[in-house]
């Protein structure tokens, strides 16, 4: 199974965004703040095969509407929120500096 | 005679498109045929102020010096305004107070006239613009980057965490570094800061929960738990579990108490109860109960909410 990408974009060793393409299969490409002083943001952590958790789960707005979590790389639907054509990959994480 | 008849339709096609193309290229460059009064030809441009408010206004032949745009804008003195042409692309291009400037030759659709003796240049994701003063509102940056309402403007900033620009935001654009905005898409929400799982949880089990969030921090608040009969001078309480980050894979550490409990009788403080901790908005009594044994994947609140109906069983002075 091909494994999907989180891109954690950093700059000056402050993480500012995470970006990744939407797992409900739609193709947009989903960016999510990581600025703790404003809303909506998340938070990011990493296990040892960087493998991401993002809190809170992520809600899609646009037609897609899906609703997930990320837990050490898996996605999982909030309940009501499972697409029509969910991927099934798993996430890790890679860097970008800005 | 059906083969000439095919052939005047094509025709009448073509004058039509002809007729169109022409409309729309007067209309493009802002050519009015003409002038009632004069006969001339004139030449139309929206000028707009640094709140970029646009009146229309007249000219007789499309190449213009900046002066004359100035002095049609009513900016005065002249040489302490500029003007600055705004391209289709949203691009901007300074005019010189002496430059004869063709406005038609580059499409123009606007220029923009402000008082100023230097402008300041920045960027809106690719376009290169600028502005005749120091501070803009989040509110122009947005009519300047043509954002579609369901756009966010952010500002890059290096080093730093990225800004979201609201329309009241002032941004100084002579500080130092201000020189770059993106623009995103904004259709992602923060979903639920709780787990379906734990939200499944207290909601099976009738507990009426609230998540409060402060700062980078999060957490639930049950309201109202019923205490043990008789054990403390309340008969009730809030009690508030932080999540930490990582969370559901940490466990949560100890558990916050809203109002302070004291034994009935003694009127005693719980061991290791002492500790005051403020919380989105509350004063709440820290119960310095710790947490050994959490298994990541199976525990959650329903894990924590049992240790915390045992540690208030269990309370001694
Ligand atoms: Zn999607």
């Amino acid at each position: 199974m091909k494994a999907d990408r989180l891109t954690l974009v950093e700059s000056g060793g402050i993480k500012k965004w995470a970006c990744l393409t939407c797992p409900g299969g739609c193709g947009e490409v989903i960016n999510l703040s990581l600025n703790p002083n404003q809303r909506p943001r998340w938070r990011i952590s990493e296990d040892f095969w960087l493998r991401p958790t993002i809190h809170p789960s992520v809600h899609q707005k646009n037609e897609c509407g899906c609703h997930f979590w990320i837990k050490n790389g898996q996605t999982t639907w909030c309940r009501g929120g499972r697409p029509s054509k969910p991927s099934k990959g798993e996430i890790d994480t890679c860097y970008r500096g800005k | 005679m059906k083969n000439i008849d095919a052939n005047l339709n094509s025709m009448f096609f073509i004058t039509l498109r002809v007729v169109q193309t022409i409309s729309l290229m007067m209309a493009k460059e802002g050519i009015q045929p003409m002038n009632k009064h004069t006969g001339k030809m004139t030449f139309r441009v929206r000028i707009a102020d640094e709140n970029l408010n646009f009146k229309d206004h007249a000219f007789d032949d499309p190449k213009v010096l900046g002066r004359q745009l100035i002095e049609a804008a009513g900016g005065h003195p002249v040489d302490e305004h500029v003007a600055i042409a705004i391209l289709p692309n949203g691009d901007f291009e300074d005019i010189r107070l002496d430059e004869s400037y063709d406005l038609r030759g580059r499409g123009v659709e606007k220029v923009l006239v402000a008082r100023s003796d230097r402008s300041f240049k920045f960027k809106i994701d690719d376009a290169d613009l600028e502005w005749p003063r120091a501070c803009i509102s989040g509110f122009v940056l947005r009519k300047l980057a043509k954002l579609p309402p369901n756009y966010n403007l952010w500002q890059e900033i290096p080093g730093q965490h990225d800004k979201k620009i609201t329309d009241t935001d002032v941004i100084n654009l002579a500080d130092a570094g201000v020189e770059r905005f993106v623009s995103l898409i904004d259709q992602t929400t923060e979903g639920d800061a709780l787990p379906s799982k734990d939200q499944t949880y207290l909601s099976g089990h009738g507990y009426e929960f609230e998540v409060v969030t402060e700062g980078v921090n999060t957490g639930i608040v049950l309201k109202g738990l019923p205490l043990p009969d008789g054990k403390y001078e309340h008969t009730a309480a809030d009690v508030l579990i932080l999540l930490p980050r990582g969370y559901p894979d940490c466990p949560p550490d100890m558990f916050y108490v809203a109002p302070k409990l004291t034994l009935a009788g003694t009127g005693q403080v719980p061991k290791a109860c002492t500790v005051e901790h403020r919380f989105g908005g509350r004063v709440w009594q820290r119960w310095s109960r710790h947490n050994n044994a959490w298994r990541p994947g199976i525990d959650g609140l329903q894990t924590m909410v049992a240790r915390v109906q045992t540690a208030l069983a269990e309370a001694q002075a």
